[in-house]
């Protein structure tokens, strides 16, 4: 009786205060390596099928990759151009030159179990500088942003969970939209006119606004789309280009914004822990 | 705890252990809505049939630790898991000694209890108010019911194994 009571107590106060963020984060240190345990298995795998592929397997996909790094490297002389001329004509536009944006990589290591999210754990935690609302990408565009961070590892929200949603624009015109996680493998696009210019197949991107995502990264191509009279917002639905249910390996992106780390995280817990003051004030008065 | 000499309290840490594993084990999205609920089944047995070794103690720690896990709120897993023991310990002499299909009834309506909990605690927080789907929490129930009768035996063959008094 008295633990349910406590445990009632425990869950307000984690509900409501910051108080048990550290007790978490000492018992997640343990609970990532339980993660890795049940990890073993796919790992195993791995390594095996490595070991008994047969040299003319391992040739072949030699062969495949070296032509595939041939093809992006012919594009990545073109975009180096492509860059240097942008900047030149930002430069005259007045405006802000992008920046390339320094990226990490981790590897997943646990999967929420619970049916109704899309959350990952992976391997690098505030230890190696990922903070709260950081983007994570794959080789094929945006993936989802961090939710929680312990020192050894982060949770990573999908972006087709129900309680997730990314700005983005149509790479073809620039016309801005929100893309909503469904709980499904689709996105749902808000907010679109019935009579705005947006096509089937159109590549959506980030579009950088509030902030939080980097700009011009791929997120999603639009898959479904639905004209009700009845209502002023198009139904339109849009498949994520990142391999959400695949990818083992994932890119941590660092903006250049948020790039002095321990500046930029010691800030916001200062920022709560002055509000939470002030809010203890306020209770006192 | 009985002045007797206990032995293989470390088999049953085990397969708590193993539960914790098969509860958060990899699994493909379409199969994830039919996990059964492992570590409520695992400390069910145990409450069941060694209830002299089973704790509330032990299992709001084990709670705390999935919430961890699982990124719940801290408590929440505690709560379910201690209510379920201490379910489990108040009807033992009227669940034990029933036939096998009995027995899996009365499991699945603890189990059920616990399933309502979680419920409440997710409606309550707010958490999932855009697509809340109740066979979400049917599914491991009926899962778990499948399963009693072959876990119970498993866990009984340990039990004799080991020696666990």
């Amino acid at each position: 009786m008295t633990l349910s009571i406590l445990a009632i107590i425990v869950m307000i106060v984690d509900a409501r205060f910051e108080v048990l963020v550290p007790v978490r984060h000492k018992i997640a240190i343990i609970t990532t390596q339980v993660y890795s345990i049940t990890n073993i298995p796919s790992k195993l795998w791995d390594t095996a099928v490595e070991q008994f592929s047969s040299h003319s397997e391992l040739l072949s996909e030699n062969e495949r990759l070296k032509a595939q790094s041939l093809l992006l490297e012919q594009r990545l002389q073109k975009l180096a151009s492509i860059t240097q001329q942008n900047a030149r004509l930002r430069e005259l536009l007045n405006s802000a030159s992008l920046v390339d944006e320094k990226a990490v990589v981790s590897e997943l290591i646990g999967i929420d179990p619970n049916p109704t999210t899309f959350r990952y754990l992976i391997d690098k935690g505030s230890n190696d500088g990922v903070f709260v609302g950081q983007s994570v990408l794959d080789a094929t565009g945006v993936m989802g942003q961090v939710v929680d961070v312990t020192s050894y590892s982060a949770w990573v929200i999908l972006i087709t969970d129900t309680t997730h949603s990314i700005p983005v624009m149509v790479n073809r015109n620039g016309l801005r939209a929100i893309a909503s996680g469904t709980g499904e493998d689709l996105l749902e696009i808000r907010y679109v006119p019935n009579n705005e210019d947006i096509k089937v197949n159109d590549l959506l991107v980030s579009s950088g606004l509030g902030g939080n995502f980097p700009s011009g990264y791929p997120v999603a191509t639009v898959s479904d789309i639905k004209n009700d009279t009845g209502s002023p917002f198009a139904t339109i639905y849009a498949k994520p280009t990142a391999a959400l249910n695949r990818s083992r390996y994932v890119l941590l992106i660092f903006t250049h914004k948020k790039s002095s780390l321990p500046d930029e995280q010691t800030a916001p817990q200062d920022e709560t822990k002055t509000s939470e003051e002030e809010n203890n004030k306020e209770a006192n008065k | 705890m009985a002045s007797y000499q206990l032995t293989g309290g470390w088999a049953i840490w085990l397969s708590l252990f193993i539960a914790l594993l098969l509860s958060i084990a990899p699994l493909p999205q379409g199969l994830m809505a039919f996990r059964p609920l492992w570590i409520s089944a695992v400390f069910i047995y145990w409450s069941l049939f060694l209830p002299h070794r089973s704790s509330l103690f032990a299992a709001f720690i084990f709670g705390l630790i999935i919430d961890v896990m699982v990124n719940s709120l801290l408590g929440q897993n505690a709560l379910v898991l201690v209510l379920t023991v201490y379910i489990t310990l108040l009807f033992q002499h009227k669940i034990r000694p029933q036939p096998i299909i009995r027995q899996t009834f009365m499991v699945t309506i603890i189990l059920t209890l616990g399933q309502i909990i979680q419920i409440w605690i997710y409606t309550l927080t707010g958490i999932y108010p855009n697509k809340f789907s109740i066979f979400d929490y049917i599914f491991p129930i009926i899962t778990t019911a499948i399963l009693w009768p072959w876990l119970s035996a498993a866990l009984r063959s340990l039990q004799i194994r080991v020696g666990i008094n």
